[in-house]
């Protein structure tokens, strides 16, 4: 009789397992509440891999089965970490691309170029290097009110009107040309009653504000500002 | 023999070839279901490895009590599926029938909790794609790439949710089947391939719980 050979879970492997899902379960949840740095992540995924191969291993009896079923399985999970790891190996190294303003892509010549337009001993190289590379070009520096569109607007009015930050309505008066400037490079210098500490430097870094904006930059800003 | 003969089809060997190419087939259907939600494990990944600080932020949003609630809900309902399976197998059919029936009663719970944790999210704003405006206490929330944290958040749990809608119909009719007594020790096919499905769908949320209610 063919379904006679199929192995039957004993029951109380199936509730020592379910005892286990539950208290890792609750081990994941203690673990979350404390900061264990940089370990939080893989801790909690660890965990959650543990579970997922008691799952697999008894209730889904992959552990008893035919092992084409393993094959099949081990298979779907290699194909997804394929996936996984090369699409992080290039979204996570390729640096931060998607900010940049449009216009302007950074380029460098290579070494070997510039060394030949200096020389001069090469022109063909050179013809070459002007036909396909595009010119090397300094950002142009935004305007005060172009850089307030870009990273302030969203949280900050100019009309007096709430927003998750205080508005700007009237900031030229209440505050100096220095204050404005410690308020943009250290937001949690001076926060202002009612609003959310870190909120503005973590917006701010997320939107890579401080690594490309420009002193001059900044200093544009404040002058707009001041004039609010 | 006589219940074994009306199930088996001409082009099988024997029920256990039949029940055996069965089973192998609902693997490879759970792999394409893993490569699936694989697509949006790796949104997630990308998202988080951009913007760590922003994805922690918004997961305070989330309420791991509730999670934790629906984790062990799953868990449990995984379970009786389990035991379900075992039960069938030494033809205890009466069992099968109250164990899915609890099965389907747990996959309840859980669409009830998520329908509360929705309906919360909606009253403060938080919407997925263009229509995320959160108010109120959770405007300081208003992070860039938090849209994109909870459009995650609303497609992974959604999809789950409508993978354990369908695995509630599934259930449902093979608990009328069951009831029927279409299921014995000689045939259970049905239900050992609902088990497969319904365990998939409790790994994808063991996963998605840490992922965006803890850390």
């Amino acid at each position: 009789m063919a379904h006679g050979s199929h192995h039957i879970v004993p029951i109380r492997t199936l509730a020592t397992v379910f005892a286990v899902l539950v208290a890792l379960t609750i081990i994941t949840v203690i673990t979350a509440q404390l900061d264990l740095g940089p370990l939080n992540v893989p801790l909690a995924l660890a965990i959650a891999g543990t579970k997922a191969v008691a799952v697999a291993a008894i209730f889904m009896a992959l552990k008893y089965d035919n092992p084409v079923n393993m094959v099949v399985a081990f298979l779907g999970i290699a194909f997804a970490v394929v996936f996984l790891s090369l699409t992080l190996s290039d979204t996570a190294l390729r640096g931060a691309l998607g900010i940049q303003p449009a216009g302007h892509i950074p380029y460098e010549l290579p070494a070997a170029v510039h060394e030949a337009s200096a020389s001069a001993e090469e022109p063909d190289a050179v013809a070459l290097a002007e036909q396909e590379m595009p010119e090397v070009q300094e950002a142009p520096a935004r305007s005060g009110e172009a850089l307030y569109d870009q990273f302030c607007k969203t949280c900050h009015s100019l009309d007096g009107s709430v927003l998750p930050g205080p508005t700007f309505q009237g900031i030229g008066q209440s505050r100096t040309r220095e204050a404005l400037t410690e308020s943009i490079l250290d937001p949690d210098a001076t926060i202002t009653e009612g609003f959310p500490p870190q909120l503005m430097l973590l917006t701010l870094n997320a939107l890579n504000f401080y690594s490309t904006t420009s002193d001059a930059e900044i200093e544009s800003l404040v002058t707009f500002l001041e004039a609010q | 023999m006589a219940e074994t003969s009306t199930t088996l089809k001409h082009y099988f060997v024997s029920s256990a070839q039949q029940f055996d190419a069965a089973k192998m087939g609902m693997w490879l259907f759970l792999v394409t279901e893993v490569l699936l939600f694989s697509g949006m494990f790796v949104a997630y990944a990308v998202y988080r490895v951009w913007y760590p600080e922003v994805f922690e932020l918004s997961s305070e949003l989330l309420d791991w009590r509730l999670g934790a609630l629906n984790t062990l809900v799953l868990l449990a309902s995984s379970f009786t599926v389990a035991l379900s399976v075992h039960f069938i197998q030494r033809n205890e059919k009466e069992k099968v029938v109250v164990l899915l029936l609890l099965t389907l009663l747990c996959a309840l719970a859980f669409m009830v909790v998520k329908y509360f944790e929705y309906t919360g999210k909606w009253s403060h704003g938080i919407f997925p794609g263009a229509g995320f405006a959160p108010h109120g206490d959770y405007a300081a929330y208003y992070t860039p790439y938090a849209p994109q944290f909870f459009s995650i958040y609303f497609v992974m749990t959604g999809i789950h949710g409508i993978h354990v809608l369908v695995g509630m119909g599934v259930i449902a009719w093979i608990v009328t089947r069951a009831i029927r007594g279409h299921f014995s020790a000689a045939y259970y096919t049905p239900i050992e391939l609902t088990g497969l499905y319904w365990h998939l769908v409790d790994i994808i949320w063991i996963f998605l719980f840490p992922l965006l209610y803890l850390i």
